[in-house]
């Protein structure tokens, strides 16, 4: 049953992308309704609100509209359209990047966090997605593009155009950050309930 | 190198995030449309402008052919009146002589107000009628004596010699009033050839009176009829009917822009209708009746 639905949606998004290549208008906003709701919870762990989120996923969208020309279909298609928004994340990051504020971290604070990990299983996607978006944009982005994208340091440090060890030492830093954001958040919700 | 706390907290958090999703504003989309074809909308309005001044231009043209088609009509129809004067007040005097030319025109539309053996009379008793002054009563027809020639001329024969020459209609006026209405032809010995100034087509009737004389056979007499034009070519025959296939081929919408009416009764054109879209010229020809009430 699961075999033949996967055929099915691979049917209907062949259609869809033939029919975008054509420059059919129903088929290129049923595509963008499949994918939409993914790309854009992408793209509001890259940037810094909504309303740059929702930027980066009309970028994104109108890129690879005009781009689906070149989809071969070799790969995944999810992957090459999560590739475009990632990439039309970073440059967007790149234009704000020198406007946008540093998170400083408490290095002591966040060496004490690990004890409350387990905190990560309870909380849900959206306050994770918050904490996410206090992260500064280095840091978010590095986050974002190795840990959850699966991007190596090395293609990190070509795209955002820094070296590996900035790449590992951010990705680390970000990590101790998220932590601290994590525990405080944990903090806050049982000084609450106590209080 | 990662510490396991680190790799558990990666894969928790790749965990929860890889299957969030968010649903993006509607405006998104109507950003991204308007990005992808908003160019494409953008020369819509070009297009439909340059195919509204091909309108206009064609439309002038038309205009301006149907002008000049009007200019026409009505400058033969002003000819028609004068040549249907000029044959009510005279008889034209014959291209060769012994022949008489039979007024055929009024006799059919306008029958003699007194008997054809009167005249005859009068023009016995009074042979000096040619010294009278010229009045505007037209000069009797008689029936033509038995052995005289007839040669028949129609009006466009007329409208052919008077065209371009005024002083000719004026010429022809005043003849009647000079020359005796009757001219008498001496017999010639060879009458089967009648001498014919056709100046129009004669009629199927015409045509078999002829073959009579020829001693065509009757299987044979269609050959002299002139060829049937298909309906199709009847109908667009004319300039208005040129003018209405034209305006059919540019604007195939059912209202077109340009129309020229025609009067089914008479066969003429009765009326023109210009519609630019900002602007709807109409023009409706006032017919003989309408003419007649006005005065």
């Amino acid at each position: 049953m699961i075999l033949t639905a996967i055929l099915v949606n691979s049917s209907v998004l062949e259609k869809l992308i033939e029919g975008c290549k054509e420059g059919e208008r129903k088929a290129q906003k049923e595509l963008y309704e499949l994918f939409a709701p993914k790309m854009y919870a992408l793209c509001l762990r890259y940037a810094d609100s909504a309303e740059d989120a929702q930027d980066v996923l009309q970028n994104g969208f109108v890129k690879m509209f005009r781009k689906i020309g070149d989809y071969r279909g070799e790969g995944s298609f999810e992957g090459w359209l999560r590739r475009i928004m990632v990439t039309t994340g970073i440059e967007h990051y790149r234009k704000g990047a020198s406007r946008l504020p540093l998170l400083r971290i408490d290095e002591t604070v966040s060496e004490q966090l690990s004890e409350k990990e387990t905190v990560l299983d309870r909380i849900h996607a959206e306050e994770l997605m918050k904490l996410i978006e206090q992260l500064s944009p280095g840091y978010r982005a590095v986050l974002n593009m190795h840990l959850i994208e699966g991007y190596s340091h090395k293609e990190i440090a070509t795209l955002l155009g820094i070296t590996e060890g900035t790449s590992k030492s951010q990705l680390a830093r970000a990590r101790h950050i998220l932590r601290q954001l994590i525990a405080g958040r944990e903090d806050y919700n049982y000084a609450k309930t106590t209080g | 190198m990662r510490k396991p706390q680190d790799k558990e907290f990666d894969a928790r958090l790749k965990a929860k995030m890889e299957g969030f999703t968010v649903n993006p504003p509607p405006a998104v989309w109507t950003r991204i449309e308007q990005e992808l074809h908003g160019t494409m909308d953008s020369e819509k309005p070009a297009a439909w402008w340059r195919a509204a001044w091909l309108k206009v231009a064609a439309g002038i043209c038309l205009l301006a052919a149907a002008g000049l088609w009007l200019y026409r009509a009505q400058r033969a129809v002003n000819e028609e009146d004068l040549v249907a004067r000029i044959e009510k007040d005279t008889l034209v005097s014959a291209p060769e002589p012994g022949v008489t030319i039979l007024n055929r025109s009024r006799n059919r539309s306008q029958p003699a107000r007194e008997s054809p053996k009167e005249p005859a009379k009068k023009s016995a008793s009074k042979p000096d009628s040619a010294e009278s002054p010229p009045t505007s009563t037209p000069a009797p027809v008689t029936e033509p004596a038995e052995g005289e020639q007839l040669a028949r001329i129609t009006q466009p024969a007329v409208r052919a010699v008077t065209a371009g020459k005024p002083d000719t209609a004026q010429a022809l006026r005043i003849v009647p009033a000079l020359e005796p209405v009757q001219v008498p032809v001496p017999v010639r010995p060879e009458p089967q050839q009648p001498v014919l100034a056709l100046a129009a087509p004669p009629s199927p009737d015409e045509y078999s009176e002829m073959a009579d004389a020829q001693g065509v056979e009757p299987q044979g007499r269609n050959a002299l009829l002139p060829p049937e034009l298909p309906e199709k070519i009847r109908e667009v025959s004319g300039i208005g009917g040129a003018v209405n296939l034209a305006a059919a081929v540019v604007d195939r919408s059912r209202n077109k822009f340009l129309r020229i009416d025609k009067d089914e009764e008479s066969g003429k054109w009765s009326g023109l209708r210009l519609d630019l879209g900002v602007i709807t010229i109409s023009y409706q020809k006032p017919t003989e009746k309408n003419n007649n009430e006005r005065n």
